[in-house]
């Protein structure tokens, strides 16, 4: 999961990137206003962190300029006030959830994984498919009840495949929204994760859960939940 | 005395006490003309008489003064007719009197000085008042002057009669006059002091809330004040938004660092002390948040416009749907369009934002909001009710207490009830009162005073 996060006071930054980072996202940081909408309207990311009280150009401004042009990716809005007014109008300004400061940074873990499930139409946190279970919130994955040892970009890389089963997600995507930098996204590195995950997930290769289509990316095939 | 305090009690009388000493003194003054002019004319008469009886007037060959038993004046000749006549020599000896003054003690003027006329008031025998004109003359007879004293008298009751029809009718058009101008001032008043009135209903007004600013098209001798006003009521305003930034500020500037704080504690190479550091940084996010909220409050001292309840419950509600998207809770809102809280909308939206982020908290699948307007008192009663576990009553009281939480497990600031309560008694002098709710769970009531 890609994560924007827009706020200004750099201990808080550094503290929120590195908690989330730890917990597998990508993360994109921002101090400023004019930059968090910059990088809301041109980065790929699939959820943002929105402090209201941003420099530049304040937090309420950011979002309604979002929501303007057409972005759609979950945010969480962080407020030090706790005025019932702020939140409200943060709400209405298309917010998803809000949280006041201070925070346990497991708080912000917990409503980022909310916001993005979501977002994706999962409303539980357990994401099921076939014999494949995904715990976004504990991040742990069964296959046949028996649990899969996933490294953290091995996981990146299954939860958003399953956040959009069934759509052919792109190679380009893919790295986009599992790593941080651009330097990590080489395609060759990502074929060498993918892989790992397959046989990870597959050992004996009888499901193929991962399709590739030629040319176009990846798609998880697994029939979900309830169908 | 003590002076009216109303300013147009105060001009009524001032101008009143001027009116009455104006038409008063006014009245006397031509009063008084009048009856000198009836005088004059008496006077006048009484001289003609005078000179007619000097006309009719003759001394005989023994030098003695002889009267026509035929005088020209009639009256003279009728007894009793209001205008008598007599006739002395200049030692006081009586040489004639004419017949309407027989029987008649008339005291004539006396001479004074050496004046050969005089005019004066004189009195009959019977005490009746007369006005009388004594006229001494010289007439030679055979080469000798002798001193004659003509007198002549009148009835003043004439004159008296003249002089009270006057006066009656004057008064009497002054007093008309007077109450004819004490009506029109009275309407010249109300004109007149009909911008003070309309300053005052203004000034009302603002108290409760229904208009921002005094109107500018004042008399320019109110327009400082009105000016004064609107500048005061502006400054307040700029005065509360300054200290409610200055205590967000403060509460902003040091959130992010007890965040910090709070995560380095949390870190698992902080040591065993960061249990310690951890609840120190609770105690001082909940002074925090006490005092910052609180103080942020701006009370009914400034402006109280109504607000409507059901809007502002509808767009908490809403905002509220938005952030559990994940739950399937029902909102009821049972509220009419015409109920109003007067006060700060932030403050109101602070309580209800508490109290349903809290039924939402808890509710299983509904939450019902009402509005009653209570019999006795114009306020309102807003209840919330939501059907999740409710509170044991034994705990209700402890709740309302500062920093008791109902669990630690749901995320909260654990102030919510008490600094909803607070709020509802130090803001609006209000009441908030923890119930069983037939949905099954809590029912919270906050009465607002009118």
């Amino acid at each position: 999961m890609r994560v924007l996060i827009a706020e200004d006071d750099a201990a808080l930054q550094t503290e929120i990137a590195a908690a989330l980072r730890a917990q597998g996202f990508a993360v994109d940081m921002s101090g400023d206003g004019e930059e968090a909408l910059y990088c809301g309207n041109e980065y790929p990311i699939d959820v943002a962190i929105l402090d209201l009280g941003l420099p530049g150009r304040n937090g309420l401004d950011v979002l309604r300029a979002w929501r303007e042009a057409g972005r759609t990716f979950p945010v969480l809005i962080l407020t030090a006030r706790g005025r019932w007014q702020d939140k409200v109008t943060g709400l209405e300004a298309g917010a998803d959830d809000y949280l006041v400061k201070p925070f346990h940074i497991e708080e912000v873990v917990a409503r980022l994984r909310a916001l993005v499930r979501r977002s994706a139409g999962w409303s539980r946190p357990v994401i099921e498919a076939g014999p494949m279970s995904i715990d976004t919130a504990a991040q742990t994955v069964t296959v046949d009840d028996r649990r899969v040892v996933l490294t953290a970009y091995e996981y990146r890389l299954l939860e958003y495949l399953a956040l959009h089963a069934g759509e052919v997600v792109s190679k380009t995507r893919l790295g986009e929204h599992i790593y941080d930098e651009e330097i990590e996204r080489d395609s060759n590195v990502l074929e060498v994760l993918l892989n790992r995950l397959r046989r990870k997930l597959d050992p004996d290769r009888s499901r193929e859960p991962i399709e590739t289509l030629r040319g176009r990316g990846y798609r998880l095939r697994l029939p979900l939940a309830g169908d | 005395m003590r002076m009216p305090d109303s300013l147009g009690a105060r001009l009524t009388l001032a101008l009143a006490v001027v009116l009455v000493a104006f038409l008063g003194l006014a009245g006397l003054a031509v009063e008084r003309a009048f009856r000198e002019g009836v005088e004059q004319a008496v006077r006048e008469n009484l001289a003609v008489q005078v000179y007619l009886l000097l006309g009719a007037a003759e001394i005989d060959g023994q030098g003695h003064l002889r009267m026509p038993d035929v005088l020209p004046e009639p009256r003279l000749g009728t007894p009793d007719s209001g205008l008598y006549a007599a006739i002395r020599d200049g030692s006081g000896e009586p040489l004639w009197q004419s017949e309407s003054s027989v029987g008649l003690d008339i005291a004539y003027p006396r001479a004074v000085g050496n004046g050969n006329r005089r005019f004066a008031r004189a009195h009959a025998g019977d005490g009746r008042e007369l006005f009388a004109l004594r006229h001494a003359v010289n007439w030679e007879i055979h080469g000798e002057n002798r001193r004659l004293v003509f007198l002549v008298a009148e009835d003043a009751e004439g004159a008296a009669a003249r002089v009270a029809t006057f006066r009656w009718t004057l008064w009497g058009w002054f007093v008309g006059v007077a109450v004819l101008l004490l009506m029109l001032q009275a309407l010249l008043l109300r004109w007149c002091l009909r911008p003070l009135r309309r300053a005052a209903g203004e000034i009302t007004s603002i108290e409760r809330g229904e208009r921002a600013r005094v109107g500018d098209d004042y008399p320019f001798e109110l327009r400082p004040l009105t000016a004064s006003v609107n500048e005061l009521l502006a400054s307040d305003k700029r005065r509360l938004e300054r200290y409610r930034e200055a205590l967000a500020d403060l509460g902003h500037s040091l959130k992010n660092p007890l965040a910090v704080l709070r995560s380095i504690a949390r870190d698992p190479s902080a040591g065993e002390r960061a249990t310690q550091v951890e609840e120190q940084v609770e105690r001082m996010q909940q002074a925090i948040d006490w005092h910052v909220q609180r103080g942020a409050a701006a009370g009914r001292g400034g402006l109280a416009r109504p607000i409507p309840v059901a809007d502002l419950v509808r767009r908490v509600g809403a905002s509220l749907a938005r952030v559990h998207a994940d739950r399937t809770i029902r909102l009821e809102c049972d509220i009419p369009r015409d109920a109003v809280v007067r006060g700060d909308p932030d403050d109101l939206m602070e309580i209800v934002g508490n109290l349903l982020d809290n039924a939402w908290k808890w509710g299983r699948s509904r939450i019902r909001v009402t509005t009653r307007r209570p019999a006795h008192d114009g306020g309102l009663a807003l209840t919330i009710e939501d059907d999740g576990p409710g509170i044991r009553p034994d705990r209700r009281e402890a709740v309302l207490e500062r920093g008791v939480r109902m669990d630690e497990n749901v995320p909260g600031d654990g102030l919510g009830l008490a600094l909803v309560r607070r709020m509802v008694e130090e803001t609006w002098g209000g009441r908030l009162e923890l119930q069983a709710s037939d949905l099954g769970g809590l029912r919270v009531r906050v009465i607002f005073p009118s």
